[in-house]
């Protein structure tokens, strides 16, 4: 293994920790986030996870997070933080730099380029701290990928195992990993079309399968997904639920949901994102490159790159048709746009020969580099005009449908009447809300008599009630009179909560209050 | 047989009763602005602000505005501007004329009915130029100028009790520019000769301003 490679990877894994692991959280956690910490939970104090085709993914998350929640020696649930979660996805995200090194024929230079570009990519960066399962899903594509790839070249069974292993944890961690595999598939055709038009004649490589090995990667892939979705053997069901699953989740991906999107959604977060108020984001500089890369990719007789390519024109292609859209699934065919742009960044290099031409190369890539290690930084740190760090902002493209700061003063207040209530932690709470009121249950976890509910429920009215304003509840209004609003909370942008507390706790909770300076 | 003559003898009851009650002769001023507002506050327990008009309130037939032309008197003379007078004379849209303003901070005014009535709804108009929320409103009556002994509170949405008075269970609400309708308290027949209200600034800035206060009742007992 070349030094020079080695000490550059090492030095980008520097970088790309130093933007992914400082104060992870700053941000509180999405609704999304919350779900799965709340799911972890399922495994980690109750030890019931079962896998649930209707939602939520697949179980690799959680199994993920056991080693972090070890590490972290927190133990008691309740104690574990923001910063324990997002570790997980912060290691996957990072570790993709490392993935390179199991392809030495991507090339020294497009190998340290696109590491480079994976470290900065302000998106990359961003939902590298953010506790779902993308970051995962990228990671164990690229580890598939790179395994049968080595497989490919080496030979050896173990490589075509390790890939197995890597599918069946794709398969565990996503429903769209069939996106991934249709790319590849659809990826491999077209390379092999392209190197009969253009090239006149099939690649020159050997054989990639051998029936013993494709049986040994296929039965790792199936063990492996097998193992995950049924719980560890506790849940039978698990593996008939990870086919069952594709139903509730192709009616989604139609269309039949609040996320679908036109199709320049995510070229709109990539290319140019501007709200008055924020700054121009863009990661123009790497589209840019992938589109030389691409090129060269084609003038070029490598299968390796020419897969990459198609792979990644392919994955775009379905991520932009398809209409359900969140921001977060651009990082798949995303990825594929950062090998290729190191492809084109080194193309560019070389093409440059004149010394002047190669300084100026060197200035502009550069400043790129500085441009997006910017875009990073501030998406994740600063903040912006009123105060609002960006990773909350509206004025961020990748933040989206996020728990606002005020959801923390929500959870601030119930933790303050819980102090001064006789019942502390197990005061009642009922939480009533028609869409989602995720995360709370994630920051109210330590409640143990706390229900959640779509509708106002017909029962007594309890001490502490966190209600959507959709449901219009007025218990101030009713005439005992034992209520009062005690505020809004804006739990995502337009979504409010109330919050109704017993007038007889809350006159306890104004005793603790500060004097008023006025 | 029993019971049929008791719901009988409620309902004529009831029908007397309403046959007694009538809408409140209340006469609102002009909204002072149209369309939603691009910006309203958010820190506040007030319900959202709505252009629509208030469901008719139902007071004793033979109410009249009892505080019109009563003098008025504040915890400070120091005004900002206008006259205290102004309060009361029936002047009540939203015109730069017709505010007055009383200094940062918790302020009062108090208006003597100059006789003992029976109140059955208070409203008062903050300035309602923008659809802003007063901080800390509380109405009270008493029957004593100095609201040593007596009183009794009407409105109080003073949660944190910062004002000192008693924590208020009532929420804030928009001074409402869009429909100009006021502040309408339910005072629910209570007797009294004097009502005062205070405040302590609002979501736009600390002072504390009125354009009208009415009360709508009938000669005490």
């Amino acid at each position: 293994m070349n030094r020079g490679l080695l000490a550059g990877l090492a030095l980008l894994l520097g970088v790309a920790l130093g933007l992914r692991a400082p104060q992870l959280a700053l941000r509180p956690l999405h609704s999304d986030e919350g779900v799965n910490a709340m799911k972890f939970a399922a495994l980690y104090v109750n030890h019931n996870y079962k896998y649930n085709p209707d939602e939520f993914h697949g179980p690799t998350l959680a199994y993920l997070t056991l080693p972090a929640a070890w590490l972290g020696g927190a133990g008691d649930f309740n104690r574990f933080t923001e910063t324990l979660f997002r570790s997980v996805t912060v290691a996957f995200g990072a570790g993709l730099l490392l993935l390179l090194l199991l392809a030495p024929q991507l090339g020294r230079a497009e190998t340290l380029w696109a590491a480079a570009f994976t470290a900065l990519s302000p998106v990359m960066v961003f939902y590298s701290r953010y506790y779902i399962h993308e970051m995962l899903l990228v990671f164990f594509t690229a580890l598939t990928f790179f395994s049968f790839w080595r497989h490919a070249n080496s030979g050896r069974a173990a490589w075509a195992v390790a890939g197995g292993i890597g599918l069946g944890l794709m398969y565990a961690t996503k429903e769209t990993f069939v996106f991934a595999l249709a790319a590849l598939a659809l990826g491999a055709a077209s390379a092999s079309a392209w190197a009969r038009w253009h090239d006149g004649a099939p690649l020159g490589f050997r054989p990639l399968w051998k029936w013993p090995h494709l049986l040994a990667a296929l039965a790792a892939a199936a063990a492996t997904a097998a193992l995950l979705f049924s719980s560890f053997f506790t849940n039978a069901a698990g593996p008939l639920d990870a086919v069952r699953t594709y139903l509730p989740w192709l009616r989604r991906a139609g269309g039949a949901t609040v996320h679908a999107h036109p199709w320049t959604f995510y070229f709109r977060c990539l290319l140019y994102f501007h709200v008055r108020g924020g700054p121009v984001w863009s990661e123009a500089m790497i589209v840019a490159l992938a589109a030389v890369g691409f090129l060269a990719a084609l003038a070029r007789r490598l299968l390796l790159w020419r897969l990459i390519a198609f792979y990644t024109f392919w994955l775009t292609l379905i991520y932009t048709l398809m209409p359900y859209k969140t921001p977060w699934c651009l990082l798949g065919f995303y990825h594929g746009m950062i090998l290729l742009a190191g492809a084109g960044a080194a193309w560019v290099w070389r093409a440059c020969r004149p010394a002047w031409l190669k300084a100026a190369a060197a200035t502009v890539l550069a400043a790129g580099l500085a441009h997006l290690g910017w875009q990073a930084w501030l998406g994740n740190f600063a903040a912006d005009r009123s105060g609002l760090p960006y990773c909350d902002s509206p004025r961020s493209p990748y933040v989206y449908s996020q728990t606002l700061p005020d959801a923390l003063r929500l959870v601030a207040t119930v933790e303050s009447l819980a102090r001064v209530s006789p019942q502390k932690h197990d005061t009642i709470i009922e939480v009533m809300a028609p869409e989602s009121y995720w995360p709370l249950p994630w920051y109210l976890r330590r409640f143990r008599n706390i229900g959640y509910w779509d509708k106002i429920p017909d029962q007594p009215l309890a001490p502490v009630m966190i209600v959507s304003t959709d449901l219009h509840a007025a218990f101030d209004e009713r005439p005992a009179k034992t209520h009062l609003m005690a505020g809004y909370f804006e739990l995502r942008p337009q979504v409010f909560m109330e919050l109704y507390v017993h007038t007889n706790l809350w006159a306890g909770y104004v005793k603790t209050l500060p004097p008023d300076k006025d | 047989m029993k019971y049929l003559l008791f719901l009988s003898a409620l309902l004529a009851s009831l029908r007397a009763a309403a046959a007694e009650m009538a809408p409140l002769p209340l006469v609102l001023p002009p909204p002072a602005m149209k369309g939603t507002p691009q910006s309203l506050p958010t820190n506040t327990t007030a319900l959202p602000l709505t252009s629509d008009p208030r469901p008719p309130f139902l007071a004793p037939k033979g109410v009249v505005n009892v505080a019109l032309g009563k003098p008025v008197t504040a915890c400070s003379s120091n005004l900002i501007n206008g006259d205290l007078r102004q309060i009361t004379d029936g002047k009540k849209e939203a015109y730069e004329e017709n505010i007055v303003t009383l200094r940062r901070g918790l302020q009062w005014v108090q208006i003597d009915l100059k006789g003992e009535f029976k109140l059955y709804a208070v409203v008062l108009w903050h300035d309602f130029n923008t659809p802003v929320v007063y901080r800390d409103v509380i109405v009270q009556v008493s029957d004593d100028p100095e609201f040593k002994t007596g009183v009794q509170t009407l409105f109080n949405n003073d949660q944190k009790n910062t004002a000192g008075l008693g924590m208020g269970t009532d929420r804030e609400y928009f001074e409402n520019s869009l429909t100009g309708a006021g502040k309408l308290i339910d005072a629910k027949g209570i007797q009294a000769r004097y009502i005062r209200c205070y405040s302590k600034g609002s979501t736009d800035n600390a002072l504390n301003s009125y354009i009208e206060i009415e009360a709508f009742g009938l000669p005490g007992s």
